[in-house]
């Protein structure tokens, strides 16, 4: 059929298809002109139930976007980049032990703390739910996290995109009623 | 998925200082790229030109590189690093053999990819340090000790400049476009109060032809 000639041509094309953004006309990522896994190369999420992904920022800061292709939603909870530093201070104050055993343990990407207990220290903390067909963007320094509703598939450059949209983290209306316990922070467990 | 606009430079800075502060490889080379994107600002228009801000951005980090070279460079010679090497005329381009290379350069102490320069010593053929950990790189005396420099003062120097040279021309042509839009909405202003058919229509084409004409001449 020609109208899927045409759809298919599009999405080839398309900034929003995920293998093009890092590379499409504005992006300073298009001078780099080797594959970067996960920087310029998209990767495939799949996610079960209470699959988490533990608070970080982007390599070298930079912007992501991440596409949900069919699944249950997921959960972010997003910091504004202004606010790392507050975020990096309550880490400090939770698990000091961890950050004396690796002082880098920003980059490890295996600690979630409350978005409650950040609220109560002060950290702004915002929320929203992701579901099939919305796109997320994370921009500098933010720090983010979260967790799957149940099995779903996210974030490859695959081209069968649909739903365009741009989501803006909302105003952490209700503090959630679980938090999770890392393995290694006795702070948390205490709450 | 990452991608960055021009307005991510300024992190670009910060987070490559700290993955320095934690010894963390960057995933690419924070010189390199920032020395890329300089030079294709000064090859005309292409969908990588930045516009006045992202210039002025690029420029700031570019200076600031060029003052830390020559600040260690000299500072280098003063503590007796007597020899230096100069390698041939480098490429800024980031394709695989670029970043393959400069895996093989990363800073001892810091992990950061050396694209301006480096200090080697004689008891370690293998170990290069950046410049501001020269010292940190062995024990050894400062005279035991030689800069590999794979770009010359001069040459950054020369894109500082270039690059100045270009804000500055960007700063001329927003400032021009600036005034030409304020004398034409004052005209407009004027010929509404006024309510004249056909000199609005003349005063229009003026100041239009007016706006279009000032920065071209720049």
């Amino acid at each position: 059929m020609p109208d899927d000639d045409e759809r298919m041509k599009y999405y080839r094309s398309s900034g929003w298809n995920l293998n093009n953004i890092a590379t499409t006309d504005g992006s300073v990522l298009k001078v780099i002109e080797t594959d970067i896994n996960g920087v310029n190369v998209p990767w495939l999420y799949l996610g079960q139930l209470f699959a988490t992904f533990c608070w970080h920022n982007e390599d070298n800061y930079l912007y992501s976007v991440n596409y949900s292709h069919l699944g249950a939603p997921k959960q972010w909870y997003g910091i504004p980049g202004a606010d790392a530093g507050a975020y990096e201070r309550v880490l400090r104050d939770v698990v000091p032990e961890r950050l004396r055993e690796e002082p880098d343990l920003i980059y490890h990407i295996t600690t979630m703390i409350s978005p409650s207990l950040l609220k109560n220290n002060d950290v702004p903390v915002y929320q929203l739910v992701q579901r099939p067909g919305e796109f997320i963007v994370t921009f500098p320094q933010a720090y983010h996290g979260g967790f799957s509703h149940g099995v779903r598939m996210l974030a490859a450059g695959d081209s069968r995109a649909r739903a365009l949209a741009i989501l803006c983290l909302r105003p952490l209306t209700l503090a959630p009623p679980f938090f999770f316990l890392p393995p290694h922070s006795t702070t948390a467990a205490k709450r | 998925m990452n991608f960055a606009t021009s307005d991510w430079l300024k992190f670009a800075r910060v987070s490559n200082e700290r993955y320095r502060r934690f010894a963390r490889a960057s995933v690419f080379s924070h010189d390199r790229l920032v020395f890329k994107l300089a030079q294709l600002q000064l090859e005309g228009t292409h969908s990588l030109s930045f516009g006045l801000a992202g210039c002025r951005a690029l420029y700031g980090e570019v200076e600031r590189m060029y003052r830390e070279e020559r600040k260690d460079r000299a500072a280098a010679k003063t503590e007796g690093v007597l020899q230096s090497v100069k390698m041939p005329p480098q490429s800024a381009a980031m394709d695989d053999a670029a970043l393959t290379y400069d895996e093989r350069r990363r800073c001892l102490i810091c992990k950061h990819a050396c694209f301006f320069s480096a200090a080697v010593c004689e008891c370690n053929p293998s170990a290069v340090a950046c410049l501001r950990h020269r010292n940190e790189l062995c024990g050894c005396d400062s005279t035991k000790k030689c800069l590999i420099l794979w770009w010359s003062e001069s040459e950054i120097k020369q894109l500082v400049n270039q690059l100045a040279r270009k804000v500055a021309e960007l700063q001329q042509l927003a400032e021009m476009a600036a005034a030409a839009k304020s004398a034409e909405d004052d005209e407009e202003g004027e010929l509404l109060s006024v309510g004249g058919g056909s000199a609005s229509g003349g005063g229009a084409t003026h100041s239009g032809g007016a706006a279009k004409q000032e920065p071209t001449k720049a």
